[in-house]
């Protein structure tokens, strides 16, 4: 079962390669994906209901958040690949790319929902591997347009990225060793399986380096700030379809590691130390994007900042801990990808239609393209934590557990920076979407593929807001039981 | 668990680790910045061979293949950045703000 979901993605870039026409391409690309999408939802249904699958000796896994991610993963790309169809055909057929850019275009994208699966399915520390395979295959969709910004965006983002995932691999030494020490030197020393079962034997002093390595290195990738400087750059200056995989499923793999070291780390330190950690950085990240919010001129790096936000608010629903705490960050982590990816897509019809990134540049979307801007108000409505939608629910239940666990302080400045944040994404996005549309601007929507794609994701968000089902909340208490 | 030989290793592969991310701050051309991830990749591999006789096979395969592809990828980078910017000074990569 894992063995195909790796391969369908792989199969389908290739095949993506040897086609001859738009049509062609278009076709096996969205096959593909709905391929992908058919077998993660039957893993993750088969995990649900016969717990851990271990296959390829050991080397490959899936437990309740392994499961969680690949369902993250593959519903985002799969939308986003409808979306893809919109997007890109627009592009070409204003001769903005050809079809040789489209191919591989398509090609890359399916490579880059590879990698990410195989960050949730490998059973081993060598998941650093698997994330420094999404940096490389990102790069290369970052630098599609190939103009200045996007040159230096993708050479930022390797640097950076790479610079810190060198010292994730330190932190995964560090963990190996202090695991050689129990296990010994065999095959098995680094996977979950086995770790998590003596993680408690580890020495502490070595698994607090550990971890601060870890912190800083899958740190930069999620964007936890102060390393988070490459994000806005990289998500500003790649094709909008990539931004949303970028800020909806990328982080949350970075995510996943941290969270993995954290339930290693933690039953060796002891909570304190490790909780300590995530609420500075949970903060930090808070805090650094509430001036670049406010004073933004670019609406798609505004969305990047709120990624910093999310990673943050993420990163201190792990800090805060206990069932609560846990079981809102993973929750948020799902509703995040969620609305991220919806906004990525309504500013993504506002780009293809006005030309221009510059917010004071945009006006009366509403008018110009209705249901967009509708999505787009309910988009920026939802991501700002406002109830009844999905994002108002897992904050809640941080603050909540901020509040229960004792966290006075912290809570009590989560609450104001997402206040600011709140007023600031209002005050760029009334701008955009009310008042009157400049002339020359012919009113329509972009393409039916790209309007598909959104009413997906408004599902998501509305109906997770209002009523969770009862499987999804046991996937979740599974997945914290898994953590914890 | 650590012998004498190893301990003087591990210590030198963190100075390698810090000279590479010294060569990354100090110099502009793009290539010395490549270079630096180089250096310290060396030296987390002759950390992780002085603390644990090196990782599992498979683990070190995996690594050993990234980097490959990341030095193919960055060398792709260098070449665009060249013909983009006419020189691969990093100091041009400077536009992208706030």
């Amino acid at each position: 079962m894992i063995e195909y979901l790796l391969l369908t993605p792989i199969i389908t870039g290739i095949l993506c390669y040897f086609t001859r026409s738009r049509k062609q391409v278009e076709t096996i690309s969205i096959l593909g994906s709905v391929i992908t999408l058919i077998l993660g939802l039957s893993l993750v249904l088969d995990v649900y209901r016969n717990g851990t699958i271990v296959t390829w000796q050991n080397a490959l896994f899936a437990d309740a958040f392994s499961a969680y991610l690949v369902l993250i993963v593959s519903i985002i790309s799969f939308v986003s690949s409808i979306y893809s169809i919109g997007y890109m055909g627009h592009e070409i057929e204003h001769n903005v790319i050809d079809l040789r850019k489209l191919k591989i275009y398509f090609v890359l994208f399916h490579f880059f929902v590879f990698t990410m699966l195989l960050v949730g399915v490998t059973n081993n520390l060598g998941l650093w591997i698997a994330i420094e395979m999404t940096t490389l295959v990102s790069a290369l969709l970052i630098i599609f347009y190939s103009n200045k910004a996007s040159v230096e965006a993708a050479w930022k983002y390797v640097i950076i990225s790479t610079v810190g995932i060198t010292f994730a691999l330190f932190g995964t030494i560090l963990t190996y060793y202090a695991a050689v020490k129990i296990l010994g030197e065999t095959g098995d020393a680094l996977n979950w399986t086995s770790l998590i079962a003596v993680a408690g034997q580890f020495d502490p002093m070595i698994m607090k380096l550990a971890f601060i390595f870890i912190l800083i290195g899958y740190g930069t990738k999620a964007g936890l700030a102060p390393m988070h400087t490459w994000l806005p750059d990289a998500y500003s200056e790649s094709p909008t379809p990539v931004g949303a995989l970028l800020s909806g499923t990328l982080v949350n793999c970075a995510m996943y590691g941290i969270i993995r070291f954290y339930s290693i780390a933690t039953k060796s330190t002891g909570p304190e130390f490790t909780s300590n950690l995530l609420i500075i950085f949970g903060l930090m990240s808070l805090g650094i994007a509430v001036p670049f919010i406010i004073l933004q001129e670019d609406y798609k790096r505004l969305l990047a900042y709120s990624s910093v936000e999310h990673m943050g608010i993420i990163a201190l629903g792990i800090g805060f801990g206990g069932v609560y705490g846990i079981f809102g960050a993973i929750l948020h982590m799902f509703n995040h990808a969620m609305t991220k990816s919806l906004m990525f897509f309504s500013v993504g019809n506002v780009l293809l239609k006005y030309g221009t990134k510059e917010i004071d540049k945009v006006s009366g979307i509403v008018k110009t393209m209705p249901v967009t801007g509708a999505i787009l108000l309910i988009g920026a409505l939802a991501i700002t934590g406002s109830p009844p939608f999905s994002i108002f629910i897992s904050e809640f239940t941080i603050l909540s557990a901020g509040f229960l666990g004792g966290h006075i302080i912290a809570s009590v400045l989560f609450l104001l920076f997402i206040i600011m944040i709140f007023a600031g994404f209002f005050y760029n996005l009334t701008k955009m979407t009310f008042g009157n549309p400049k002339p020359g601007i012919t009113p329509g929507e972009v393409s039916r593929w790209t309007l598909g794609a959104m009413m997906i994701l408004v599902v998501f968000v509305i109906i997770l807001g209002v009523y969770i089902p009862h499987d999804f909340i046991e996937m979740i208490n599974r997945v914290v039981k898994v953590v914890m | 668990m650590i012998s004498e030989l190893s301990s003087f290793a591990l210590s030198a592969s963190m100075s390698l680790v810090s000279i590479g991310l010294f060569i990354m701050i100090s110099r502009k051309k793009a290539i010395m910045q490549m270079l630096g991830i180089l250096i310290m990749e060396n030296g987390l591999f002759l950390g992780a061979i002085s603390l644990t006789n090196g990782m599992p096979l498979l683990v070190e395969l995996g690594i050993f293949f990234d980097v490959l592809i990341a030095v193919l990828i960055m060398g792709i980078l260098i070449f665009r950045i060249n013909k983009t910017f006419e020189s691969i000074d990093t100091d041009m990569l400077k536009n992208l703000i706030g």
